[in-house]
């Protein structure tokens, strides 16, 4: 297996901490490097992206990781055109040393955890799974209502993620959520190639 | 095999008693009534220094510290009201004025001098207390009372609101009166800057240890005064004092709050320990003359640096389960920008149960949130105003997010001119 230092370019930091996990997990090393930068907000990871891409190449990154949520038209309340996103995301300029994906997970990389029940059973003990997590709406605010009991508090946070991600059952969410079966390839083949 | 995941349990946000709007006015600075209408989870409020965000947040706060009794009528706003929301009734307000007793001068007093002010403030003022359905502005309910002197609370004489949520008053039987009961009473607010810097001058040149001492008072006091005291007076002190009091009233909490402050990736390992004297005794209960220590990562709460105590007393007021609405200004003042992303994410979550208003110079939390929970704050020849996006701005906006624009560019660009 190739020594690959992998860059995770993402919205926020919570979702650059779950796939940080995700990355090492697939890559089955624990050791292995990922640089990650977050952006607070999907408007200015596609500004800063090509430099952001530029800088982990300068810094050794060899397979970087764009992940741009699929979000809803706000004012009809349909997903937007991954396509038309993908291809706006995959025309950022990026350095000819690296290998790139852009990932989109469907409305919130929180739909990932909604595929297998073990990590659901972390918000929420006995929590169904989905098995098409990409027709959730709104996954992560279900994931809210899910950890509220009697007491009323919303014990789940995105802070969670972390602890979601590191006990994902990868093979069932790679055969449920397109966007993290491309992930989990991509890795693969980066380390492999 | 699986299925649709579960109905959730609890009420949605638009589902639990909330603020449907508020009010604030006739207070300096704040002359005209401001109105602030509310999202029924996180409001954000935006604007220039000197729009009068801080004002209108202080305001609010004050004005229901009044109206609890917990406040002098010369500290705070003069004209305060509260639009509410709650399953089972229709929409209501609670509005309360102190009129101005020095409006008009006094009978026999020729010239103002020292012994004519003095008797213009001792005279007394009438507070108007009175709620109110918001569909045909019928009253449900309505107190006058009068101010005796400067230093009285506004409630200070009995029949106002306070004397009904506390003394059980014919009308305390009142849906409407039961939910400004579990509403009024817990409001929150986390002022401006760090804790350390609120300080005295003398205590803000070093850092200290907090020490909480254990106090038993049964002897002359309700059981309820045992309680843990800092051995000094300051906001770190309290915070330290709200820690220990968690950890010992309510474990479940506690232990959310320190998985909460690793999960913010800032404490690792909270402890408190007990020392009797000169001498290290932990002991599982305390006992008379044991101090206690809040411990962040082995370093005493005291002397941790002031963006940590200023997350930690974040999560704390955001964890309280009786919170009913907390008010922080500018949560981005000495957080990392990365965590500040995560303090974000723990609002939303927190904003499930409870609501939130933020006023923030941050591009960053305004980016966080949806241009409907945006409240721009404006102030023109003196008059502050406070207004959503209008509808127009609304779909420049998302047609400027669409090209790649941040909100907070926006929002901050249109406040330019």
């Amino acid at each position: 297996m190739k020594s690959v230092r992998f860059g995770i370019l993402a919205e926020d930091a919570t979702d650059c901490d779950a796939l940080a996990i995700l990355v090492r997990r697939v890559a089955g090393e624990a050791t292995i490097g990922v640089k990650t930068q977050s952006f607070g907000g999907c408007a200015r990871l596609r500004q800063k992206a090509a430099p952001t891409m530029k800088l982990m190449a300068r810094e050794g990154c060899s397979a970087i990781l764009l992940v741009h949520d699929l979000d809803r038209d706000p004012e009809n309340g349909e997903l937007n055109d991954e396509s038309a996103l993908r291809k706006k995301l995959e025309d950022i300029e990026s350095p000819d040393s690296i290998s790139r994906l852009v990932c989109i997970p469907v409305e919130e990389l929180e739909a990932w955890f909604w595929s297998d029940p073990g990590a659901l059973a972390l918000v929420s003990p006995g929590a169904k799974a989905h098995p098409s997590p990409h027709l959730l709406r709104q996954p992560k605010e279900k994931l809210f209502a899910l950890s509220r009991g009697e007491n009323k508090k919303a014990r789940y946070s995105t802070l969670m993620n972390k602890t979601l991600a590191s006990k994902l059952d990868l093979d069932l969410c790679a055969a449920r959520c397109v966007a993290f079966r491309m992930m989990r390839d991509f890795i693969r083949h980066a380390l492999s190639s | 095999m699986s299925t649709t995941p579960p109905a959730p349990p609890a009420a949605e946000p638009s589902e639990r008693p909330r603020f449907l709007a508020i009010e604030v006015g006739d207070w300096p600075g704040l002359e005209q009534p401001v109105r602030l209408e509310l999202d029924p989870r996180t409001t954000v409020l935006v604007g220039k220094n000197g729009a009068g965000k801080s004002l209108l947040v202080e305001g609010w706060f004050l004005a229901v510290m009044q109206t609890l009794g917990l406040q002098s009528a010369e500290d705070g706003p003069r004209h305060f009201r509260c639009d509410l929301w709650a399953p089972d009734v229709a929409p209501f307000g609670y509005e309360r004025r102190i009129d101005d007793a020095t409006a008009e001068p006094l009978a026999g007093a020729p010239s103002v001098d020292n012994a004519s002010l003095a008797a213009l403030r001792t005279r007394p003022s009438p507070i108007t207390e009175r709620a109110f359905r918001l569909e045909d502005g019928s009253e449900l309910w309505r107190s006058t009372n009068l101010r005796r002197s400067p230093g009285d609370s506004v409630a200070g004489e009995g029949g106002g609101l306070r004397s009904v949520l506390y003394h059980g008053e014919l009308p305390a039987k009142r849906l409407e009166i039961q939910v400004l009961n579990v509403h009024l009473p817990y409001i929150t607010m986390i002022a401006p800057g760090t804790l350390r810097r609120r300080e005295s001058a003398q205590s803000r040149e070093a850092r200290r240890a907090v020490l909480l001492q254990w106090n038993d008072l049964s002897a002359r006091r309700p059981a309820d005064r045992l309680r843990w005291t800092a051995v000094e007076r300051s906001e770190v002190d309290e915070l330290g004092e709200a820690i220990v009091q968690l950890s010992r009233s309510t474990p479940a909490l506690f232990q959310e709050f320190r998985d909460v402050l690793a999960g913010l990736d800032l404490v690792q390992e909270l402890t408190i320990e007990l020392y009797k004297k000169d001498r290290v005794a932990p002991s599982a209960e305390p006992v008379a003359g044991e101090i206690a220590a809040v411990l962040f990562d082995g370093a005493n709460l005291g002397l941790c640096s002031d963006g940590t105590l200023r997350i930690a007393k974040i999560v704390l007021e955001l964890l309280r389960p009786g919170t009913v609405c907390l008010l922080i200004e500018e949560p981005e003042t000495a957080v990392h920008p990365g965590l500040l992303d995560k303090l974000l994410a723990l609002v939303d979550a927190y904003s499930t149960d409870r609501q939130v208003v933020l006023s923030t110079h941050s591009p960053q939390v305004v980016d966080h949130f949806a241009p409907d929970q945006l409240r721009l704050v404006e102030r023109e020849q003196g008059v502050t105003r406070v207004h959503s996006l209008s509808a127009a701005d609304r779909d420049l906006a998302v047609a400027y997010l669409r090209d790649q624009g941040a909100l907070s560019d926006f929002v901050f660009r249109r406040s330019e001119g």
